[in-house]
């Protein structure tokens, strides 16, 4: 006994008009151990799922909204262990379509949750490889050659077709100074202009290193008057 | 040079000079003591006007500011410096709300159609001329005048494919929903869109819908393929094509004016190949292109690095606002659960109701980005429908999103050739009975 992983996704294609396109990304696995894995029976069906899940389906194409589908194929790869990933060249794809009860050639989305598909793998390795480019008409893969470059491929978005709302915020870190000029003290100046009698005005602050530099620099937005019958508190900060 | 506005209560308008600026970049910043100075006053002159000093105007500071020349000492005679004797700090947050960023108007119900954000917006196309193949047929829409602008080779053209006679590509109706795919031109055959008769060929098969009604008109936008912001800038309010390091350097010690830029950016990274890739050499030519020459290539290392360096999901969606603009748009970061993301033109199948659009929010408390080895420890809120459904993260500091659900990246992708989501299901095994 072995153990082994099988990968799935699926694929929805479209006979109606509207292009086909890429395979469901979500991808699924289950494990099991068996000394012969190809006698089993994959499972397939939208578990929890309701036909409301599929409200875009639409199956009047002439209505002109949603999309339509009208073939689904399970995609598929049997891999060895329990933790090897899936290899994206080694996928298989199968259609089953088939599966489908009352199908009239486009499908619906009770039909969709109502069916369990169910792929055997007797036949793994005479499945259909799925290649991108063959399987999905209208995608047109490019290839590795630099003259494909007119050909949009994955990865090159670029704008975000969207809105973007949000309101923001900044930490403002303050360091706070508080400088007490008493009824007795800074009453007084060396401007050549004082008379030595008056009232002084303070028109700015200074703050300095240990070395004498001036490092910071302060200016009222009035005039601050300061005599032996006014006391002042100055308060500042400085953020960062 | 600049005298400062008067204006009641009295504050100080404080900041680092030029040497304060240079010991905190080589961190011997240090605060030992203050002065208090009087320069800008002449008492003598307001004597002799009996000028009230209240009233004078005084200098703003500035970077490289003039010595203090006189002083107001603590004593008459004093050291008119005085020792700081302690420096306490604290901090705060302060908030403010951004204007929305994006394509469409805030209702989210059109796009919009100024601003040089769309090439050519007004663009129809008759749908039962659409035949699959590579050649389209494009004429001025109704509404054509807004731009004069000609679709061009290498632009990028969404149609709004619809059956119904719906030519204004630029309106989005919920109710209606209908697929909006993207397309790369990859020739113009003939013609001009103000001849009405310019005949283009784009990068894949088109849909048929040959044998439709000649009423049935689609409305089609042609946008700028790449977001030029050096040289030859595709926004003309966009002002800061000189922007390089030093210029920003320069920019944040000054109140240059700066542009904020209109939309945010899409990058859809895969550090696997899509299931289906060959990478082989039989078919088409060449093999098919992987993953390493996406362009998303770029990106790469973010997927791992927003994993902790221990990826488990290969493909991820990004959304993001880089731009040259040196405008601080989004400041520090985005506030607590604010953010809002509205997607107008997904159909979203865990929708509650059969309404094209999707708006993402941010759900449940804040996390942090932990790994079992290493970890960013970078706080996070989950990104989630209105239903709770989670789709991704907002890292609130990083100030961007990230999609993981791997089917929202697919309706999101340009190449995926649709813009819904198809449901998740499940797979079980049975033994086949008789061949055990």
């Amino acid at each position: 006994m072995a153990t082994f992983t099988v990968y799935t996704s699926y694929l929805l294609t479209s006979l109606s008009g509207y292009s086909s396109a890429i395979h469901c990304n979500y991808i699924n696995s289950v494990q099991f151990d068996a000394s012969n894995p190809y006698v089993n029976d994959i499972n397939f069906y939208f578990s929890g799922a309701t036909a409301g899940d599929f409200k875009f389906l639409s199956t009047n194409v002439a209505s002109g909204t949603g999309f339509t589908a009208n073939k689904i194929y399970m995609l598929i790869q049997l891999v060895s262990g329990s933790t090897n990933p899936p290899i994206a060249s080694k996928w298989k794809i199968v259609e089953v379509t088939s599966n489908i009860s009352g199908y009239t050639g486009i499908i619906t989305p009770l039909q969709l949750t109502n069916t369990k598909f169910k792929v055997s793998l007797l036949n793994y390795t005479g499945f259909t490889p799925y290649i991108l480019n063959n399987a999905i008409n209208g995608l047109n893969y490019p290839s590795r050659f630099p003259n494909a470059d007119d050909q949009l491929c994955f990865g090159d978005e670029t704008f975000f077709l969207g809105n973007v709302n949000a309101e923001i915020h900044a930490d403002i870190y303050t360091t706070n100074l508080s400088i007490i000029l008493p009824l007795n003290q800074f009453n007084s100046s060396n401007n050549g202009t004082w008379d030595g009698l008056s009232s002084v005005y303070a028109t700015e602050l200074g703050i300095y290193d240990g070395n004498g530099n001036l490092v910071a620099i302060g200016k009222f937005n009035d005039p601050v008057e300061k005599n032996s019958n006014i006391s002042r508190t100055v308060l500042f900060a400085i953020d960062f | 040079m600049a005298f400062i506005e008067k204006k009641d209560p009295v504050v100080l308008n404080i900041k680092l000079t030029s040497c304060g600026r240079e010991l905190l970049s080589t961190g011997g910043l240090t605060f030992k003591s203050f002065a208090i100075g009087d320069s800008e006053i002449d008492y003598g002159f307001n004597i002799e006007t009996q000028h009230n000093p209240y009233y004078s105007r005084i200098l703003r500071p500035v970077d490289v500011n003039p010595n203090i020349i006189s002083f107001i000492p603590q004593t008459i005679s004093g050291d008119p410096f005085n020792v700081i004797p302690s420096i306490p700090s604290s901090s705060y947050i302060v908030t403010n709300t951004t204007v929305p960023v994006g394509f469409f108007n805030s209702g989210a119900t059109a796009f919009n159609v100024v601003g040089n954000q769309i090439k050519q917006p007004d663009i129809m196309i008759e749908m039962n001329q659409i035949a699959g193949g590579y050649s389209l047929n494009l004429y001025k829409a109704p509404t054509y005048g807004v731009s004069g602008q000609e679709p061009a080779v290498g632009d990028l053209l969404l149609v709004k494919w619809t059956l119904n006679s719906n030519t204004t590509g630029y309106i989005v109706s919920g109710s209606t929903p209908t697929p909006y795919l993207m397309y790369q031109i990859s020739g113009i055959t003939s013609g001009t869109l103000a001849g009405n008769n310019l005949v283009v060929t784009v990068d894949r098969k088109l849909p048929n819908f040959s044998g439709y009604p000649t009423t049935a008109k689609a409305g089609a936008m042609a946008f700028y393929n790449i977001v030029n912001l050096t040289g030859e800038t595709i926004l003309n309010q966009f002002s800061t094509q000189y922007v390089d390091e030093s210029v920003i350097a320069f920019l944040t010690n000054s109140q240059c004016d700066t542009a904020i830029f209109p939309f945010w950016n899409m990058s859809i990274i895969f550090t696997e190949n899509i299931a289906g890739v060959s990478g082989i050499t039989a078919n088409p030519p060449g093999g098919d292109r992987a993953f390493g020459q996406y362009n998303s290539v770029i990106y790469g290392g973010f997927v791992s690095y927003i994993q902790n360096q221990s990826p488990t999901l290969k493909k991820l969606g990004v959304i993001h606002y880089s731009n040259a603009s040196p405008a601080n748009v989004y400041a520090e970061g985005f506030y607590l659960k604010t953010p809002v993301l509205d997607i107008p033109t997904i159909m979203w199948h865990k929708s509650l109701t059969k309404k094209m659009g999707l708006k993402l929010t941010a759900w449940g408390d804040q996390q942090l980005l932990t790994g079992a080895t290493k970890s960013l420890n970078l706080v996070y809120y989950d990104l989630g429908d209105p239903e709770g459904n989670i789709v991704g993260k907002i890292f609130t500091d990083l100030k961007i999103f990230v999609i993981e659900d791997q089917e929202l990246l697919f309706a999101m992708s340009y190449k995926s050739n649709r813009s819904w989501t198809l449901p998740n299901y499940i797979i079980s095994n049975n033994t086949i009975v008789g061949c055990i």
